[in-house]
């Protein structure tokens, strides 16, 4: 593999790890307070949160590209106080990225907190632990499977994310592209071994992640 | 312990928890049938419902008084609550679940420490293992110490014995009275068993659809239930206090009053030992007397009386017996036609040495 094709590897391994990481405190609050809160707006909440599991990725990434963009709320904001760019940097893949798999982090951490048994999370507080211990003590480990499930489903979604990164961070070599661009690229191109041999990075990623993910589980039913 | 309740009202499914009670006695029992509220009012007391309306105070702290807008969360309560399901954790060690509630309070309680709770609950062996692969009995001793170890000032018990062998109950009862005598610790006990209510408290509240129908000490409140509704509901039992006055084999002849019954109880109590004689009213057969052909029945109890009283009781008749202490009997109402018992007939009455149950009367 070129020196080119192990840059793409390497930073689409990269980001992704890093949307997953990112999300994971959001989604973590966010699956708590769906999983146990009762509060106004809570269907909403959990309306928008799935919509990028359903809209054409494309449709997201517009969505996307219009609201970071220099001319967009946001993006607008940010350049004109800041100086500051997101869409077509290495910014904008992450924020794809973590907008597209973060319904798959909190619909698997969602299930896992609403299985753990509220009696639990009763009795540790009979017990004097406040509520933030209790969730790292209690409600934490007991929906650790899940919630790390959800971990490895976002962080794969992430890697083979292209529709919404194409549309709001292009596929500029060296600064936004990601495996499957590249792939696409490729093809498009005419490169085929190219586009074979990135295709096998995908298999391999995709087999340590679903593999490493059954070994983790395996190994946490034991106890 | 002084744990004021008062005015206490909690909307339930099909009517409403409604309490108005002071508690003193260090080992109060909450006894009456399913459904009666006596969950939801120590899940009150632990902070874990809210009530509609309620003035919770316990030793001169208040823990809820809604009039004030009080209410002192459940983690600041100290107030142990050990849940008929008992909620092990069960990602923890049996240390790990005891140890959980010990970081964060001082033991003010000098007598509760990590060596004596697990010494006297007989925990120790028990330590390293996961509390999934506990048997019965074993994780209601880890959810009582585990409990304990959190220093509370008050435990409450949400029927400790269920589903627990006759055996494996006299173990847990005896812990349980080592809790209260040795670690000092006032305790409020949920169960719908007199055998239970008799060997551990001192008081007892009787709750019935939501609301108290009695309070008393238990050889009171069982042997003269005051809701007609209650003593239908139960069964009937005579209750009385006894001493264990001889042990051959696996029969122990106790003394009641002047009358000596034969009970097979298992384990044997101690010669000498002050317990309660516990007879289920069905578990009495009655017999007119004289009656020479009775003196070769198979029942180990033949006891004579003297009727005092029959009245009607759901389908049956009870008859109350003077044997020189009371005695109750259910019989049917074709039995009492064809024997034509009657007030102040003198009969006789069979018991059968298993149905003569034993329980230890401790520290009263």
């Amino acid at each position: 593999m070129s020196a080119e094709e192990w840059q793409i590897v390497f930073f689409t391994a990269w980001v992704a790890a890093l949307s997953t990481v990112v999300i994971l405190p959001f989604g973590l609050a966010i699956s708590w307070a769906l999983a146990r809160g009762k509060w106004p707006g809570k269907s909403l909440v959990e309306t928008v949160v799935t919509l990028p599991l359903v809209m054409p990725p494309v449709a997201t990434g517009l969505v996307l590209l219009k609201l970071l963009g220099r001319n967009g709320p946001v993006g607008g904001f940010l350049y004109s106080r800041f100086d500051f760019d997101i869409v077509f940097t290495w910014r904008a893949v992450l924020i794809a990225l973590a907008v597209m798999s973060f319904p798959l982090l909190v619909r698997s951490a969602r299930t896992a907190f609403e299985e753990v048994d509220p009696r639990l999370e009763q009795i540790a507080r009979t017990l004097g632990a406040g509520g933030i211990r209790v969730f790292f003590t209690i409600s934490l480990p007991l929906a650790s499977r899940g919630v790390v499930g959800g971990a490895i489903l976002a962080f794969a979604r992430a890697l083979g994310e292209f529709g919404a990164t194409i549309m709001v961070a292009g596929n500029i070599l060296g600064q936004t592209r990601t495996l499957s661009l590249a792939i696409f690229h490729a093809v498009d191109m005419g490169h085929d071994a190219v586009a074979y041999r990135l295709l096998a990075v995908s298999v391999a990623f995709a087999f340590a992640a679903v593999w490493g993910s059954e070994l983790l589980m395996r190994r946490r039913k034991k106890p | 312990m002084n744990l004021r309740l008062k005015h206490i009202s909690l909307p339930l499914a099909s009517f409403a928890l409604e309490v108005d009670t002071e508690v003193r006695e260090p080992a109060t029992v909450l006894f009456g049938p399913s459904g009666a509220g006596k969950t939801s009012l120590l899940e009150l007391l632990a902070g874990l419902r809210q009530p509609a309306s309620a003035l919770i105070q316990l030793d001169g702290h208040t823990l809820t008084d809604t009039s004030k807008g009080v209410f002192v969360p459940s983690r600041q309560r100290r107030i142990g609550y050990v849940p008929q399901d008992l909620a092990l954790f069960p990602h923890l060690s049996v240390r790990g679940n005891l140890l959980y509630g010990r970081h964060h309070r001082q033991g003010d309680n000098p007598l509760v420490t990590f060596e004596r709770v697990t010494d006297a609950l007989e925990i120790k062996p028990l330590l390293r293992r996961g509390v999934r692969d506990l048997s019965g009995g074993e994780k209601r001793r880890v959810a009582l110490a585990r409990a304990l170890l959190a220093s509370p000032r008050l435990l409450l018990l949400d029927e400790p014995l269920s589903n627990l062998d006759s055996k494996l109950k006299s173990k847990v009862l005896s812990y349980l009275a080592l809790i209260r005598d040795e670690f000092r610790l006032p305790m409020i006990y949920v169960t719908h068993d007199h055998f239970e209510a008799m060997a551990l408290a001192r008081h007892v509240i009787v709750l019935l659809r939501g609301r108290i129908v009695q309070t008393g000490p238990p050889l009171e409140v069982f042997n003269r239930p005051a809701a007609a509704a209650l003593s239908a509901l139960e069964e009937v039992e005579t209750v009385q206090p006894a001493r264990v006055i001889a042990v051959t084999g696996n029969l122990t002849t106790v003394a009641v009053g002047q009358t000596r019954l034969i009970s097979a109880a298992e384990p044997a109590p101690a010669i000498g030992s002050e317990v309660f004689v516990c007879v289920r009213a069905e578990d009495v057969v009655l017999a007119k007397s004289p009656n020479p052909v009775l003196r070769e029945s198979s029942a180990r109890n033949r006891v004579s009386g003297v009727i005092r009283g029959i009245t009607p009781h759901g389908p049956m008749m009870r008859i109350d017996l003077d044997c020189g202490f009371p005695l109750a009997a259910l019989l049917t109402k074709q039995a009492c036609e064809e024997l034509a018992l009657a007030a102040d007939d003198a009969v006789l009455a069979l018991i059968k040495a298993p149905h003569v149950r034993l329980i230890p009367r401790s520290g009263t």
